[in-house]
């Protein structure tokens, strides 16, 4: 269990980032957060993982893993919590390869390092996992530059290294920004939730309405970096109490009833 | 086509540099006899006022303008790399007093730095290995740590750390990899900028100690015969020429692959 008690994150010329966050990742659960732009959803996983800007203080408030405080241990022990027991799946799949190694180096090089496997290993778990991914052409993605692909190719592939990973807690920052319909609905979705069946604790930052009613049993709102509503999925779109909140559910079943008018250019 | 622009320049630099096992003659043998010889199989390039073997004090003074620019551009590589790799990690709090420091040294001119040392040990090779190395090393480090700066902020650094990467592997497997074309790219600016240093310095009389060869002291010493043979004048010029050039199209090379990567 992963628990965020009265969290607060300043920058270092003292502008409040997040105040008093609080809220529960159990496994098997999936956790919402969403909110506007700027309300410091990510700052909020950056914070849970350790990798937060160098202008970012993490200055009151505990992060229980397992009941130990994560905040309390050494740069080292945190990173190597990383990627075995916290997994991240990234906002921008564009930027998030270096641009000097092919996707197959890359993910082979993140299973040798945290799963021990022998370069054969990592080099099959790579393949397998593309393959979950609906990336089927998988020996052109494996040889791939990270520019040659696209950003729907290369979100898929994030998912791939979290899958192979198989992380405890599994925290995904905008997972569907460049994925198309299909893949969203039948891919991303489907290893969520097989992830959540394996016990993993999924938090899933999203604007996604539909993302969010599919796959979370909690959700959190986040506005201004403050915590303005939290509570089960169904009762927060049934139910909005905040004044975002009923914007954001307005909005979403007016997509539903096909009452949402495109206008075509001509 | 490509690799023939990249494999012609290094193939000059590398024959100007080793040539010298390939000498036909003593570099230091006067001959009285054969002053001022014209070309022939014996002296390629004729001889000087003194009898010596033109060639073979071209090939040796490469080996000795060269193996100054190569030994300094790899101490430069190595060291102003690595410094610039850990200055770029530091906080902000820390560096901005290394900043500072840098800003300050690099202000003053590489040439500047060169009078400082031959003032102060007098002229020698290590004193111009040394004088050229400190002036560019505190370039290379403050490059190496704006690069280091950049590369760091980019989210495949974060994804990277978030996937437990450590530090170190971060700095060499994935950061470095990133920046060290634009890195070569200024070195081998440098080299060219080198090679005219040194020619420079010696052509005014700041040589490298008596008894050693290098282009521009041979410069020096055929400005007098000018009149008499005016090829001992353009040889040494020439390869002084090759050699710069050679070093600016390398460093164009990499310029330009960046660019297509």
């Amino acid at each position: 269990m992963l628990e965020v008690r009265n969290l607060a994150v300043h920058t270092l010329n003292g502008k409040m980032l997040l105040d008093d966050i609080s809220f529960i990742a159990r496994p098997g659960i999936c956790a919402g957060i969403t909110g506007p732009s700027g309300s410091g959803k990510t700052t909020l996983l950056k914070a849970i993982l350790g990798v937060s800007d160098g202008n970012v203080l993490v200055n009151h408030g505990e992060i229980l893993l397992d009941d130990s405080n994560l905040l309390k241990r050494s740069a080292v022990e945190r990173r190597n919590l990383c990627g075995t027991d916290l997994g991240f799946i990234p906002q921008n799949p564009m930027t998030a390869f270096n641009v000097y190694f092919t996707i197959g180096a890359q993910m082979s090089e993140t299973f040798q390092k945290r799963l021990g496997l022998c370069k054969k290993d990592a080099k099959q778990l790579s393949i397998d996992t593309l393959k979950k991914v609906n990336l089927p052409d998988t020996d052109r993605v494996y040889a791939a530059y990270p520019n040659q692909l696209s950003g729907g190719m290369l979100q898929r592939i994030t998912l791939a290294v979290l899958i192979g990973l198989n992380p405890k807690y599994v925290f995904a920052d905008e997972p569907t920004s460049a994925l198309d319909e299909v893949n969203k609905q039948y891919f991303l979705i489907e290893q969520l939730e097989r992830l959540k069946k394996n016990n993993s604790a999924v938090v899933l930052v999203s604007h996604d309405d539909q993302l969010l009613q599919k796959l979370c049993d909690e959700i959190i709102v986040l506005q201004n970096g403050k915590l303005i509503e939290e509570g089960r999925a169904d009762m927060i779109f049934s139910n909005p109490a905040n004044e975002w909140t009923r914007e954001f559910v307005t909005l979403s079943n007016f997509q539903k009833k096909g009452t949402w008018i495109w206008n075509k250019s001509q | 086509m490509k690799k023939l622009k990249f494999v012609i320049p290094i193939l000059v630099v590398v024959f100007c540099s080793l040539g010298f096992m390939l000498a036909p003659n003593n570099p230091y043998a006067m001959d009285a006899a054969h002053k001022f010889a014209s070309f022939s199989a014996d002296y390629p390039f004729g001889t000087d006022q003194y009898g010596r073997c033109e060639f073979s004090r071209i090939l040796y003074g490469g080996q000795v303008t060269l193996g100054i620019v190569v030994v300094g551009a790899a101490i430069v590589l190595l060291i102003g790399t690595v410094i610039g790799l850990f200055l770029g990690r530091m906080s902000t709090g820390k560096s901005l007093l290394f900043n500072s420091l840098l800003d300050a040294v690099t202000a003053i001119p590489p040439l500047a730095y060169l009078i400082i040392f031959v003032g102060i040990w007098g002229n020698s090779i290590p004193t111009m290995l040394v004088a050229l190395t400190v002036s560019l090393i505190l370039r290379m480090i403050k490059l190496s740590k704006t690069q280091t700066e950049i590369e760091l902020g980019k989210a495949y650094v974060l994804c990277a750390i978030s996937s437990g990467a450590s530090k170190m592997r971060i700095l060499f497997v994935h950061v470095l990899p990133n920046m060290i074309r634009s890195l070569i790219h200024f070195l081998c600016l440098s080299c060219a900028e080198m090679i005219m240093s040194i020619s420079a310095f010696s052509f005014i009389g700041l040589n490298l100690g008596d008894d050693v060869i290098d282009w521009g002291s041979m410069l020096q010493e055929s400005r007098t015969v000018y009149s008499v043979r005016s090829s001992l004048l353009y040889f040494p010029i020439l390869f002084i020429f090759i050699c710069t050039l050679a070093f600016n199209l390398i460093a164009r090379q990499m310029e330009g692959g960046e660019e297509n990567a």
